[in-house]
């Protein structure tokens, strides 16, 4: 049977005056990003985190 | 260029159509390096062009002067004014019955002035007097010239090696400061060889189109294995007041690991300041202490934006 294999989308998030490369958010938990995150980007890392959540390490 | 003579066939016909398109005069002129690496001439293949070899877009020409390889990059000068593009008199050799033959034509010299050239501009252009150069020529009106003599190619114009010569000229009360560009085209070039692409085969912003910017960057501070900050500016500015390398985003970066284990690194997020220009926070997968980064220029070209970022290395502590 063929494994499912996560595809890596290499894609950029752009929030505000920061891009993340979306594949850089697999190893990352929640507070992980907020701590990386949260004085970094200009329009607010919890607003960000609300699309980036879905890359997120669940 | 002396004429060859081809007794086979006598003189050329001359008679002409009843439109065609002249060269107009250079507004600016693109500086490349007349071979490649692979020693093949740095022409444009007109193959490539957008719609089967006939249309230049602005695909194409970002791949020419945007190109991450400087050494096949095309480098267009700012607008240029008062150009004088002019051959001297023939060389001929003269009988005592005051009668001449001609032996060649003279050099093609060129000169123009590039208003509010600064010591940057000039640096960077004084550099190409080392280089075998050549140039295409962009016109009033939007044509592209260059030198048609190999087939199925738009070939730049061979310079005379050493003729390249750029200089400042100060302003005064009454003019602006400004750069003179002057060089002498090769004694190899035919004028009859000088072809072009017309304006109505290009539908890129040729007229206008811009060169690149150098970036450099300042010491890395708040360097952990994990992330650093650091300063970009360009060349240009005054000592105390450089003038920042704004507008940079993820796409214009690339990472890599120099020592001890060379490799690629794929940066996690690039952020820019709110309140410095050009001070940028890099996050990266976590690095082993000792380990020496290096930020450069994406791995694939064109670059997005007109910025020529020199690469800079960051040792992990």
């Amino acid at each position: 049977m063929e494994k499912k294999v996560k595809k890596l989308e290499n894609k950029i998030l752009t929030f505000g005056n920061t891009q993340i490369n979306s594949d850089s958010l697999g190893n990352m938990t929640k507070d992980e990003f907020m701590e990386v995150y949260k004085a970094k980007i200009s329009t607010g890392a919890k607003e960000a985190l609300k699309e980036a959540r879905k890359y997120l390490k669940k | 260029m002396s004429v060859v003579c081809n007794c086979a066939t006598g003189g050329g016909n001359t008679g002409r159509p009843g439109c065609f398109g002249v060269f107009d005069v250079t507004v600016q002129v693109l500086l490349v390096n007349y071979l490649k690496p692979d020693g093949s001439i740095n022409g444009i293949d007109i193959s490539t062009l957008s719609a089967g070899g006939t249309i230049l877009d602005q695909a194409n020409l970002d791949a020419l002067v945007k190109d991450i390889n400087p050494l096949t990059r095309y480098n267009p000068t700012p607008n240029l004014k008062n150009i004088t593009d002019e051959r001297s008199d023939d060389i001929t050799e003269e009988f005592e019955d005051s009668s001449s033959v001609f032996i060649q034509e003279g050099a093609r010299a060129f000169e123009g002035f590039l208003i509010k050239g600064d010591p940057v501009m000039l640096g960077n252009l004084q550099s190409w007097r080392c280089q075998t150069a050549g140039v295409f020529f962009i016109d009033k009106s939007g044509n592209l010239i260059g030198d048609g003599s190999r087939p199925g190619f738009l070939d730049p114009v061979l310079l005379q090696d050493d003729s390249f010569s750029a200089g400042l000229i100060k302003g005064s009360d009454t003019t602006k400061q400004k750069i003179s560009i002057k060089f002498i085209v090769s004694s190899l070039v035919d004028d009859a060889n000088l072809s072009m692409i017309e304006a109505g085969s290009i539908t890129a912003m040729l007229k206008g189109v811009r060169g690149l910017v150098d970036v450099v960057a300042g010491t890395p501070t708040g360097v952990s294995t994990t992330e650093f900050t650091v300063q970009l500016n360009t060349l240009f500015g005054g000592v105390t007041s450089p003038i920042a390398a704004e507008g940079m985003t993820l796409a214009d970066f690339s990472m890599a690991e120099v020592t001890p284990t060379p490799g690629t690194i794929v940066i996690s997020s690039v952020t820019e300041s709110t309140t410095t220009p050009g001070l940028y926070t890099f996050v990266f997968p976590a690095e082993t202490s000792g380990d020496v980064l290096r930020v450069s220029n994406p791995l694939v070209g064109p670059l997005a934006k007109n910025l020529d970022l020199s690469s800079f290395d960051v040792t992990i502590p």
